[in-house]
């Protein structure tokens, strides 16, 4: 096991189980949903998308001076006349990056949302990890934090259980400068899952941009707690900032509370339409909803958001 | 425009208030803290609702500022604010109200005195609070209705019990009562004139330093009144009566020629003893005789001469006369002698019902208070009201002249022929053998000189004639003379008059009440009291001096009725009429101030108008604002269950 790393406190109790044994039951059903689309180059369970050496046969091409001549097929030729070269898919290994909000922002909540990120994250490792892939995670705050070295397979779930369980919510958010530290260090592209509330006007959707284009297959999971969607106050209020300490005065009334909402509607839906452009995948999650549904729709690459039920 | 100014300044202690205001708001400025995960979406959505609504970033100040605005706004209405307008002010008011008898001239449906009450009273009540005011009323002789002052409720009773008065007024005196009032006062002194403008002179004199303005109240009407009123008393054919000539002049202030019904009744009658119809013409003084027979229970009684229909001035539309006790004229010879020339000259003039007393008995019998006494040899102690012809008096004083030692034949210098008692008559070769000269200090009076002094001289004063004859005439010549019958004869003649004047009652009002007692009456100790018919509430007390019971003044039309003190059988009847040609013109002059001319109808202006009820209202209308605002609640929205949103 690793020792704590940054972002991890030994002093802090240990929470409830990241992953329950009736959310376990769940997940197992839904590892065939587990297609990620980033390959990492190295050997694994998936079939890569590169064309490559091994594995799965694709299609004939016509034979070209320098091909290897043991990918001719002879089979074919004599039967066609004409040299033609067999193509295959090759198998790849897939490394699942998650990358979670740690800042100030997100002990925000009840519950608060990294413990609702971590579960989450805890879901989406257990499915990659239980395909045999490699499973990593890294805390997001001004840079990127990695917590843990990669683990792999079903061996590997306790190590990143912990480094989730040891996450605490301190400091502020530059999810752009997150997301290119993600990118200086992983160099093979992988899958990229963010988990945050997104609340930094800074330029991180060009960083995502940069992401996608480096390869790497998007998944953003929006975590907001209830009161974010649906502000409670009445009357005059100073909002404080978590992370900053900035202060904003207003007297909340319908204006201001339809004006929010439309504020955040607006960020949700940017993130989906990033989301959309880049191929990848956006899931907006509010307090504590069912967490197998959650990852279902990351798998199945949907826009959609889940909020728990009143009951 | 006026001047903006506070009469209670002591209202704007509620802006003290604003500072504990601003004290709250501050402290209710800390806003309730909230942590938030970010910021940022809130102050989008701030900046996204300014950009919508500019305005909106004054909502929090909103409140506060209509609570302030609200507390200026009602400092402002405590401390009474006020417009004071140029026009009626400052800070003595003094209000000369026409109370003369045209003042009761009906003006629709109320008389020009109601409506002048109003207009003093709107003066007074509108002045600036602090100004003192009172009231000058012109009834004839002006008086002041209080002494001025802040607190106008002792002077505006006064106002409201104000009636005309059956006199002519005079706004110039009123006018000078008032100045000479202000005189005393310091600041600025304003004089508001009420009248209804039937004065004899409309154009009043402005003052330096006093702002003279005259409101003019009351409808111009036609009107009919009786201006003049005389009785005579004429020898009749029929025995035991005298012949009455009840002359009246009546005059119309109108535009067409009117008719009117003339009557003459007397006390106690309800049918009258003579009337006439006429028609009069507008403008022209229309005289009219009445004549009916006077029995001997007449004389002494009142007697009414009426125009009829009344019209719109009352009091004119009847005069006040008596009927005279006969037509021969009451003489008492006081002589002891057994044959008396004055007898004898007396008793052959058929206008003259002689009465004989004793010297003695001449204080004790009953004598005519009207009559002429002839007194010879003796100087009466006390003579009452009677005219008196003193012949030959002894050494002594008597009425207020020396008589000298006794003188042989003197010559007789000169007489005074202007005089009536020597009207066609003289002394002109009279000789006299003996006399008594008289010294006499006044130069006026004297009527026969000779050469060792005056002989005759009129000891008497405006209301009754004292002739003193320093000469027994039976030492002289003259009785054989036929000037001295004349002078008998005009002595009768001016003593005839004098009892015309008092018994045909030509007093008119605002005149004085000077009655003629007899010597038995003259005593100061003896209380008179005077009433008037038809007033129970009227009653006057006076005490006689010098033979006259004196009244003043006699404000009121009618028939007095003097009575003495322990004297139940002496009554005396007097009447008083309003007969006056200016207050009976009911038609409106323009009135001037100093050569201006003052507007007609022109309410006085205001001297202030205060916005009290105008700020009270709009502080109001700022707090129920300020409420309105904050108390403006709006649904929150409820936490929702579980939902997809696209």
């Amino acid at each position: 096991m690793t020792g704590d790393a940054p972002g991890t406190d030994s002093s802090v109790p240990k929470p409830i189980p990241l992953l329950d044994p009736g959310v376990l039951a769940e997940l197992e059903a839904m590892r065939r949903l587990f297609r990620p689309h980033a390959r990492s180059a190295a050997a694994g369970a998936h079939l890569g998308r590169k064309r490559g050496g091994h594995a799965e046969f694709s299609e004939h091409r016509a034979y070209v001076a320098g091909d290897d001549l043991r990918r001719v097929d002879w089979s074919a030729f004599a039967r066609g006349g004409a040299p033609v070269t067999k193509v295959f898919r090759a198998e790849e290994d897939v490394a699942v990056r998650l990358v979670v909000d740690t800042s100030a922002s997100s002990a925000f909540g009840t519950p608060p949302k990294l413990e609702v990120a971590k579960r989450v994250a805890a879901a989406v490792a257990y499915l990659a990890l239980a395909e045999s892939e490699r499973a990593e995670v890294s805390s997001a705050r001004e840079r990127l934090s990695v917590t843990a070295p990669p683990v792999r397979g079903r061996a590997g779930l306790s190590t990143v259980l912990r480094a989730l369980d040891g996450l605490v919510a301190s400091g502020g958010t530059r999810l752009a400068d997150v997301v290119d530290d993600a990118l200086l260090r992983y160099r093979r592209p992988g899958s990229l899952v963010v988990l945050s509330d997104f609340f930094d006007p800074g330029p991180w959707e060009s960083a995502l941009g940069r992401a996608r284009a480096a390869g790497h297959d998007l998944s953003l999971v929006q975590v907001l707690a209830d009161e974010e969607v649906s502000p409670p106050w009445d009357g005059d209020v100073m909002l404080v900032d978590s992370e900053t300490g900035e202060t904003v005065e207003l007297t909340f009334d319908d204006d201001v509370r339809e004006a929010y909402e439309s504020r955040l509607r607006g960020l949700s839906s940017r993130l989906s339409h990033i989301a959309t452009r880049l191929r990848g995948s956006y899931v907006r999650v509010v307090g504590a909803p069912h967490l197998p549904t959650i990852v279902r729709s990351l798998l199945t690459r949907k826009v959609e958001t889940w909020a728990p039920s009143s009951s | 425009m006026g001047t903006f100014e506070l009469l209670s300044p002591k209202g704007l202690w509620l802006l003290s208030a604003i500072a504990p205001l601003l004290l709250l708001y501050v402290l209710k400025a800390r806003r309730r803290r909230e942590t938030v995960a970010s910021t940022w979406l809130f102050q989008e959505a701030r900046r996204d609702l300014v950009a919508r609504h500019p305005f909106r970033r004054l909502l929090p100040e909103t409140a506060l500022i209509l609570q302030l605005l609200a507390i200026v706004v009602l400092s402002l209405a405590l401390a009474r604010p006020s417009l004071r307008k140029d026009g009626l002010d400052g800070d003595v008011l003094a209000v000369v109200v026409d109370a003369s008898a045209s003042m009761g001239t009906s003006s629709g449906s109320a008389r020009r005195i109601d409506l002048a009450r109003a207009a003093a009273r709107r003066a007074i009540l509108g002045s600036r609070p602090g100004t003192r005011t009172f009231v000058v009323v012109d009834a004839g002789m002006p008086r002041l209705l209080g002494a001025p002052e802040t607190v106008n409720e002792r002077t505006l009773r006064g106002l409201d019990t104000l009636e005309p008065e059956d006199v002519e007024g005079n706004l110039q005196a009123a006018l000078s009562l008032a100045k000479d009032r202000l005189r005393e006062l310091p600041g600025k002194k304003t004089i508001l004139v009420v009248t209804d403008g039937a004065v004899a002179d409309p154009s009043l004199p402005s003052s330096p330093g006093v702002d003279v303005h005259v409101e003019v109240v009351g409808e111009a009407r036609e009107n009919t009144g009786v201006v003049r009123i005389a009785t005579r008393a004429k020898r009749s054919p029929k025995p035991g009566t005298d012949t009455l000539e009840v002359f009246g002049v009546i005059r119309h202030f109108g535009r067409s020629p009117r008719e009117v019904h003339v009557t003459v009744t007397l006390e106690g009658e309800e049918a009258p003893r003579a009337s006439r119809r006429m028609l009069v013409e507008p403008g022209r003084d229309m005289p009219v005789v009445l004549t009916f027979d006077a029995r001997a229970d007449d004389h002494g009684k009142a007697l009414y001469l009426q125009a009829s229909p009344h019209d719109a001035l009352a009091i004119d539309d009847i005069a006040y006369g008596l009927v005279p006790k006969g037509h021969a004229m009451p003489v008492a010879l006081a002589t002891d002698k057994s044959f008396s020339w004055f007898e004898r000259a007396l008793e052959s003039d058929s206008d003259v019902a002689l009465q004989k007393v004793a010297v003695s008995d001449l204080g004790h019998m009953n004598v005519d208070v009207d009559a002429l006494v002839v007194v010879e040899g003796a100087c009466p102690e006390k003579l009452g009201g009677h005219d008196a012809l003193v012949v030959g008096p002894p050494e002594g004083r008597c009425f207020g002249v020396e008589v000298g030692h006794a003188v042989d034949v003197p010559k007789v210098t000169s007489w005074d022929p202007s005089d009536p008692r020597f009207r066609f008559a003289s002394l002109d070769g009279a000789r006299l053998s003996r006399a008594t000269p008289l010294l006499f200090a006044s130069p006026f009076g004297v009527l026969v000189r000779s050469d060792h002094g005056v002989l005759a001289v009129d000891a008497g004063d405006r209301d009754r004639s004292i002739t003193l004859l320093g000469f027994d005439v039976g030492n002289t010549d003259w009785p054989l003379r036929a000037s001295f019958v004349l002078f008998v004869r005009n002595v009768v003649e001016l003593a005839r008059t004098h009892r015309a004047q008092g018994a045909a009652g030509q007093l008119v009002t605002g005149g004085t009440l000077r009655l003629a007692v007899p010597p038995e009456l003259d005593n100061p100790s003896k209380e008179a009291e005077i009433r008037l018919d038809g007033d129970p509430s009227f009653s006057r007390k006076a005490s006689t001096r010098s033979g006259f019971l004196v009244v003043s003044p006699i404000s009121r039309a009618g028939v007095y009725r003097v009575s003495f003190a322990g004297e139940a059988g002496k009554k005396v009847t007097r009447v008083a009429s309003f007969t006056n040609a200016t207050e009976s013109d009911t038609s409106r002059k323009d009135m001037s101030v100093g050569g201006v001319p003052a507007s007609p109808n022109a309410p006085a202006p205001e001297a202030h108008r205060e916005w009290t009820g105008l700020f009270g209202l709009l502080g109001t209308l700022l707090v129920l604002a300020d409420v309105l605002l904050l108390t403006k609640r709006k649904a929150t929205p409820e936490k929702s269950g579980r939902r997809r949103v696209a």
